[in-house]
């Protein structure tokens, strides 16, 4: 007994001591990240040869993004409503790269059809193909439909996620015994409708993510998003407002990071909490997972 | 009438249909056009009036040299990374998931933070950290471990040392996520089992998490290598893919090649084969795991 | 199972509450600035907002667009106008924003019927601009470096301007900036902006400038001696030739040549084995250049010169308030020093911004918007916007007159106050580089100059290669690239374009 007391010690002393290694070589660059927005000038901290510890805090950064107005033709505050676009798009993009990855997740698991093996690779396979390839072609596409807006975008980022989720979402649903919809279903419930109440809420660790990694994506998308509404400032998302405001596109000026830093602080904040909160929702998930047998 | 077996199978399409027309939407035309691209000379001044010239764009990739070290740097590039992800994300979620382990939120919640910020900044100012003999690592970092300085300009393993633990710093908290998630869905009971059996910690991975998390890891694996093998950002902010051409991968190659050299024509060449390189070692490695009898 | 149930759906409701409190603060957040953005523009005459070809092409056909050719910018029509709006994408930083809202309002005032619908964050290469030419939705006119524009020309989708504007009309520019916006003797951009590298030094360590390299050493190892510091912080190997291009010319090289018309790349010369020599000994010989792996004033150079770790750095006029308000009165600028070796200078490329005009292909422009293009033009390149450029932002003026104004300014201002008086000094040094300076090639060869140099230059600078191999190597890249790109084969150009001369900013 108490030869595994000792056990059960050194195995936590270690854990700890993993964990608060990690711990601070993950939050090392974010110190000087936040370091660099607190500063005055537009240089990176992280190359300054002074101490770890700044002679002065120095706000100018965050005043510029919050209070700012840079484009004439929008009237209030610049930053915050590109974010506000930023946050919408991202959530878009979340809630339909869940839809499309849970259906088709749902269809793989569940469904028995022909050449289904065939589709599957083939829709994952496509999706090799890099960046370089697809950024002109896509864009002529695009723009040939009208989709240069918010829409593009939303489906433009969808398959990002969605491809890989629908093959993780098929995972977790083999893993839920078809007893519960068949159950369900006998209840009176329609195939969809057992499909929205019983596998949603069994799936959910994997909804989450869906959603987490759909937000992102969407969320720090750069290049997409200064190809498609890049000419229209008033529709800019907070990535394409931040290229700006801190003159990363042209040599007019030298890069203020400062800014760039204040503005990934900014727009890290809102992200916490929607990490924060789909961390609570994957534990409560588990510990349902695990309340039945 | 329609027998319930046929309705069943096109129900089951109906549930595919959306995210495979969203699919062929975003990658079809562009693989076609692509492909199309690569017979063509659509370079520079002939960028509007482009005529086709076969295989041409083919044949000066062969006949260029650096094909074969492109091949092997993005060979480097990609396991290199996923290798070291893969085992630090695996660790990480092992070590969140003790029952008895107090404060895995506060825990949780730092270590995903290097997610949580846009890469560009993060890897700027990774850059700074790396910079000989001022920054972080040069610094305080290696010295205090007794390992030699990190200059990715005057040594090509210290250009792919510095690039693989920035990447590996980027993308950690990914994988800990993942193999997380996969970890609460193994029933605490199988351990409990396991202890009363009197089972050592090895042997309980051996015999119950990585059983259990063979699939993910399997996916998480394929995914993550198609992922990375095109993934050109910190390659092109830290290294530019120097010295020489020691740190250049494909994509970054064609990247340079269509919008710093203004030859889209060659790029597309480089990013079919770069694809067909890839589809080929993705249907091998989807086989040779199973994972594609898992995932279908 | 009931237990299950009821926290499950708490959750699913919380996430459904989250996303539709996200959603309706994002809706009425993009509510309230388009509201805005609605009323601002409907106080200008020109209902629309966005670059509706088809709409305003229908209407400019029924009245002939305004008979004033270009020729002259001062005529001001009593007639009347079919309004008429053209995009202009904007390439400018947000402080020269600043200056060029003032000009856009004058414009807007100056021809009422001309509505512009700025795209502010433009990116200045031509890259970028590509996808939009081919799917025909590009901006009526840019502001691109002149060098990307050449590009743009020589594929066909920027306006020959020569062929809308007289000859004398160019004149009225430094000569440099309107060479650097011509290809096969026809001028593509008006220029606003010159600029390239100068030598920016710290006075507390490097009281008068060298002006040559040998005296560039000299200083540099006193600096080291005496302060244990840096003498000069230049990152050879992490640059891609548009610096080094300087130190190259200045020992009597030149990047391209012609051989019986056909352009060949140049650089596997002495000249360049004696430039790359030149660097490697000052930094692992004499070890008094520190090799930084990042530029400018954002990295490593930047950062060690604002801290006092290295007395001389190069870089462009675009960092100078950085360095500024690091350094104050004690920063000093300079042109890059003579080659001791073979008595020239150093000659950094001097580059242009050009506003430019796409063709109605690529815009799908009616005649109404090119010639309210070719106003805009004009406009935004005249005497006050580019004084206003120059007030506002330091951007140095491409017009002459306004060149000259500046300069009487900078030697004229009658003040005490020191700040002010430093600031004009460094200004002054930084003038004086622009008479030193060679034009940036702008052929579109010029595309393959870089990666080829990089690539063997960062291996040099690593050590793996000698100088002589270094050169061999970047030249066969060249050649290859243009292989590749279909670009060694003769294109009809003049051959005075590329070839490299310094000159004199006298017109």
């Amino acid at each position: 007994m108490k030869f595994r007391l000792i056990k059960k010690i050194v195995r936590l002393i270690i854990s700890y001591l993993v964990l608060i290694a990690i711990a601070i070589w993950s939050v090392l660059p974010i110190y000087y990240i936040i370091m660099t927005s607190f500063s005055k000038v537009g240089g990176l901290i992280s190359i300054s040869i002074k101490t770890l510890i700044p002679n002065h805090i120095y706000l100018g950064a965050y005043k510029t993004l919050l209070e700012g107005r840079f484009i004439p033709s929008i009237k209030v505050p610049n930053f915050p409503i590109w974010v506000l676009h930023s946050i919408e798009l991202a959530a878009a993009t979340a809630v339909l790269s869940v839809i499309l990855a849970m259906l088709a997740g749902y269809s793989l698991s569940r469904m028995q059809m022909p050449a289904k093996q065939t589709l599957a690779t083939f829709i994952y396979i496509i999706t090799f193909l890099p960046m370089t390839a697809t950024a002109v072609p896509l864009y002529l596409l695009f723009a040939k439909f009208h989709l240069l807006n918010y829409l593009g975008l939303i489906l433009a980022y969808t398959p990002g996620t969605a491809v890989f989720a629908a093959f993780l979402a098929k995972l977790s649903i083999d893993s839920i015994p078809p007893d519960y919809e068949e159950a369900a279903m006998i209840d009176g419930l329609s195939r969809f409708q057992a499909f929205l109440r019983i596998i949603f809420r069994l799936a959910l660790p994997v909804v989450m993510l869906t959603a987490l990694l759909g937000f992102l994506g969407a969320y720090m998308d750069y290049a997409l998003a200064y190809a498609f509404i890049g000419p229209a400032s008033t529709k800019w998302t907070a990535m394409i407002g931040l290229y700006y405001l801190s003159g990363l596109f042209n040599y007019a000026a030298a890069p203020a990071y400062n800014i760039f830093a204040a503005g990934a602080v900014l727009m890290g904040l809102p992200l916490m909490g929607l990490f924060l909160v789909s961390q609570k929702m994957m534990t409560k998930a588990y510990s349902n997972l695990a309340g039945i047998k | 009438m329609v027998s319930w077996n046929t309705k069943q199978k096109i129900i089951g399409f109906l549930y595919i249909l959306p995210l495979f027309i969203v699919v062929l939407l975003l990658f079809l035309y562009p693989l076609i056009y692509s492909v199309y691209i690569s017979f063509t000379n659509m370079a520079a001044i002939h960028f509007l009036h482009f005529k086709y010239i076969g295989l041409f764009n083919y044949e000066m990739m062969i006949k260029d040299k650096y094909l074969a070290t492109l091949l092997i740097n993005t060979v480097i590039w990609t396991l290199g990374s996923l290798i070291p992800m893969i085992a630090l994300g695996l660790s990480l979620a092992i070590i969140l998931n003790q029952k008895d382990l107090y404060g895995k939120s506060i825990f949780y919640a730092i270590l995903i933070l290097p997610w949580a910020f846009p890469g560009f900044i993060s890897l700027l100012v990774w850059q700074g950290m790396w910079v000989d003999p001022y920054g972080f690592m040069n610094r305080y970092l290696l010295p205090f471990l007794h390992l030699p300085h990190v200059n990715s300009l005057i040594s090509v393993s210290s250009a792919w040392t510095e690039l693989i633990v920035t990447n590996l710093w980027l993308s950690f908290p990914y994988y800990m996520t993942v193999f997380y998630s996969g970890l609460q869905s193994i029933p605490q009971e199988l351990y409990e089992i396991a202890d009363v059996d009197g089972a050592g910690p090895l042997q309980k991975f051996a015999t119950i998490t990585f059983p259990s998390l063979r699939k993910i890891i399997a996916f998480v694996f394929i995914t993550s290598f198609v992922f990375t093998w095109n993934n050109f950002y910190p390659i092109y902010i830290l290294t530019g893919g120097g010295p020489g051409i020691a740190t250049e991968t494909f994509t970054v190659y064609a990247y340079q090649q269509a919008f710093s050299q203004y030859n889209y024509a060659f790029a597309a060449a480089l990013s079919i084969v770069s694809t067909i390189i890839t589809v080929g070692l993705g249907i091998i490695v989807l086989k040779f795991t199973g994972v594609l009898e898992n995932i279908t | 199972m009931g237990k299950y149930r009821s926290l499950s759906g708490t959750a699913i409701a919380a996430i459904v509450i989250v996303v539709v409190i996200v959603i309706i603060a994002a809706g009425v957040g993009a509510y309230y600035a388009t509201r805005k953005h609605i009323t601002t523009t409907s106080t200008t005459p020109v209902a629309t907002t966005t670059s509706s070809v088809p709409k305003t092409s229908t209407t400019t056909t029924t009245t002939p667009p305004p008979t004033t050719t270009t020729t002259t910018t001062t005529t001001t029509t009593t007639t009347t106008h079919t309004p008429v709006t053209i995009t202009v994408a904007d390439s400018y930083s947000t402080s020269e924003n600043a200056a060029f809202n003032q000009t856009i309002a004058a414009f807007e005032q100056q021809y009422p019927w001309i509505h512009v619908n700025v795209e502010y964050g433009a990116q200045d290469s031509a890259s970028n601009y590509q996808s939009e030419v081919q799917a025909g939705d590009a901006p009526n006119v840019l502001r691109v470096s002149s060098d990307s524009a050449g590009v743009a020309f020589a594929s066909g989708w920027l306006l020959n301007l020569s062929q809308y504007l007289p000859k004398s009309y160019f004149a009225r520019y430094i000569n440099v900036t309107i060479q650097d916006s011509m290809l096969n003797g026809s001028v593509y951009g008006l220029p606003d902006d010159e600029n390239s590298i100068v030598m920016f030094y710290n006075k507390k360590f490097v009281p008068e400038p060298p002006n040559t390299t040998n005296q560039l050493i000299q200083i540099a190892e006193n600096v080291n001696k005496t302060y244990h510091i840096w003498g000069i912080a230049y990152g050879a190997s992490d640059e891609y030739g548009y610096r080094f291009a300087a130190w190259f010319a200045g020992y009597g090289g030149q990047i391209f040549t012609t051989i019986n018309g056909k352009i060949y790349p140049d650089l596997n010369s002495t000249a360049m084995v004696n430039a790359l020599n030149f660097w490697y000994n000052l930094t692992y010989n004499l070890k008094i250049n520190y090799l930084a792996p990042s530029p400018g004033a954002g990295g490593a150079e930047g950062e060690l010169f604002t801290s006092n770790q290295t007395a001389i750095i190069f870089d462009g006029p675009w960092d100078l308030g950085n360095y500024f308000s690091a350094l104050g009165c004690n920063l000093g600028a300079a042109p890059l020093p003579v080659v001791s070796q073979t008595g020239l200078y150093a000659t950094p490329f001097v580059g242009a911004q050009d506003w430019v005009i796409t063709t109605p292909s690529a815009s799908g422009a009616t005649p109404a918007q090119i010639n309210a293009s070719l106003l805009f033009i004009e406009f935004v390149t005249n005497y006050s916007a580019e004084m206003r450029l120059w007030n506002i932002a330091g951007d140095i003026p491409a017009l002459t007159s306004a060149y000259n104004t500046a300069l009487k300014e900078l030697s004229e201002t009658n003040t005490t106050n020191t700040t002010i008086l430093c600031l004009n000094n460094i200004k002054k040094g930084i003038l004086e580089q622009e008479t030193h300076g060679m034009i940036m090639p702008n052929i579109p060869q010029m595309g393959s100059y870089w990666s080829s140099f990089h690539q063997y230059a960062s291996e040099f600078f690593a050590s793996k290669i000698n100088a002589t191999q270094a050169a061999q190597g970047m030249e066969q890249a060249f050649i290859q690239a243009l292989q590749q790109s279909g670009l060694l084969s003769p294109i009809p150009l003049p051959n005075s374009l590329y070839l490299l001369q310094e000159f004199s900013t006298k017109y």
